[in-house]
């Protein structure tokens, strides 16, 4: 397994990159954070502990996840460039995140099965726009993405669907382990994130001249 | 679950192991395919974690490619693996699990590959001449496959539809 820092072949673009991810991580967290917050009434922060740039195939290996009952929210692009986005959870800490949502979305003590596949997917929508839409912003380009969709299995079958294709368009995944923050509440999940070729040479022009 | 004192090995996407007794090959799969053939008489099993059915332009190379990825090539690769490892072509059996379609609601093709795959292998183990006697196939659900190389049994786990053995 590669680890961070070895996202390009060139040291200098490894750098570059993993400023680029960074940056990207920051203002995408701090958008999502802002709009958990918003809908929660609760001030949401989220960070991320680690990041790791490594083959598509190696993912699974990061999360350490494998046989966990898991749920895995995932977005796309619609058009022209290409970035697949995924959130994922161990179950234990969907079931955290979607208790806090519980609470101080809806004032209940639980969710029906109904109102939590509604809240997975909004918990998707607004982390993983935050997300696509910090990406759209850095590269200046409009990147629409599809409505979000969520599957809770065994994590490495639902990895596999999409590594099945993307380990041979997409060279490189990047995992940014993710903790949201409630007062003194922790919950991990991890964002992943698989860019095709153009949109990572776009990234990587564009990063150059704002680090200029 | 195999036995404990069963040694357990877990193989990844595109990866293949052939063993003997006893020996029990593990692992994960959605859409892919988990293929395992074994020769009950010789007591040596093998198993495939095949991703995609095949490839569009095998001249083509990719860095981080390996043929095993494909059913097309890794049905034969573990027939002859097997073979080479001292199985007996007329006793090798397949058993198969896999091949599910993750995101039934998304229709993109990306992510509903699973039947392919299994129409590939189904096909490939008919031109070889190998008798597919068992297979979990399909659903939209994971599956946590063991595989016991030496007698031959695979004993499929998942989350919603619990578990069997073939």
């Amino acid at each position: 397994m590669r680890g961070e820092g070895e996202f390009g072949r060139d040291p200098r673009e490894n750098s570059i990159e993993m400023e680029i991810l960074r940056e990207i991580g920051s203002i995408g967290a701090g958008h999502a954070a802002t709009a958990l917050s918003d809908l929660l009434g609760q001030k949401i922060s989220i960070t991320f502990p680690e990041i790791y740039v490594v083959r598509p195939e190696d993912v699974p290996e990061v999360l350490g996840l494998h046989e966990m009952p898991s749920v895995v929210i995932y977005k796309t692009l619609q058009k022209n460039h290409g970035c697949n986005i995924l959130l994922a959870f161990d179950r234990r800490e969907a079931d955290k995140m979607l208790s806090i949502m519980a609470k101080h979305a809806f004032g209940l003590d639980e969710l029906d099965e109904e109102m939590k596949e509604s809240a997975i997917d909004e918990l998707g929508n607004i982390v993983l726009g935050a997300f696509l839409s910090a990406i759209s912003d850095f590269v200046e380009l409009e990147l629409l993405s599809t409505p979000p969709f969520h599957v809770v299995d065994i994590f490495d079958a639902v990895l596999d669907v999409f590594l099945a294709n993307l380990c041979l368009q997409s060279k490189e995944a990047v995992v940014f382990k993710t903790c949201f923050k409630r007062e003194e509440e922790k919950i991990y999940g991890a964002i992943v994130v698989f860019f095709d070729e153009k949109l990572r040479e776009e990234l990587v022009k564009r990063g150059k001249v704002w680090l200029e | 679950m195999c036995e404990n004192k069963k040694k357990m090995v877990r193989i990844g996407m595109a990866e293949m192991l052939v063993a003997g007794n006893p020996t029990v090959i593990t692992t994960t799969v959605g859409s892919c395919i988990a293929l395992c053939m074994y020769d009950p008489i010789n007591r040596i099993g093998g198993m495939v974690h095949i991703v995609l059915p095949r490839k569009a332009d095998y001249s083509r190379k990719e860095k981080f490619d390996t043929l095993i990825r494909y059913a097309d090539k890794a049905v034969p690769a573990l027939l002859s693996k097997l073979i080479s490892r001292g199985a007996k072509k007329e006793f090798i059996r397949a058993k198969m699990a896999g091949g599910a379609n993750m995101f039934p609601m998304f229709t993109h093709p990306i992510l509903n590959i699973g039947r392919n795959n299994a129409e590939v292998v189904k096909k490939k183990l008919a031109e070889l001449g190998v008798p597919l006697v068992a297979e979990d196939i399909g659903g939209n659900h994971g599956r946590i496959v063991e595989f016991d190389a030496g007698s031959g049994i695979m004993r499929v786990n998942t989350i919603s539809k619990g578990e069997k053995e073939l």
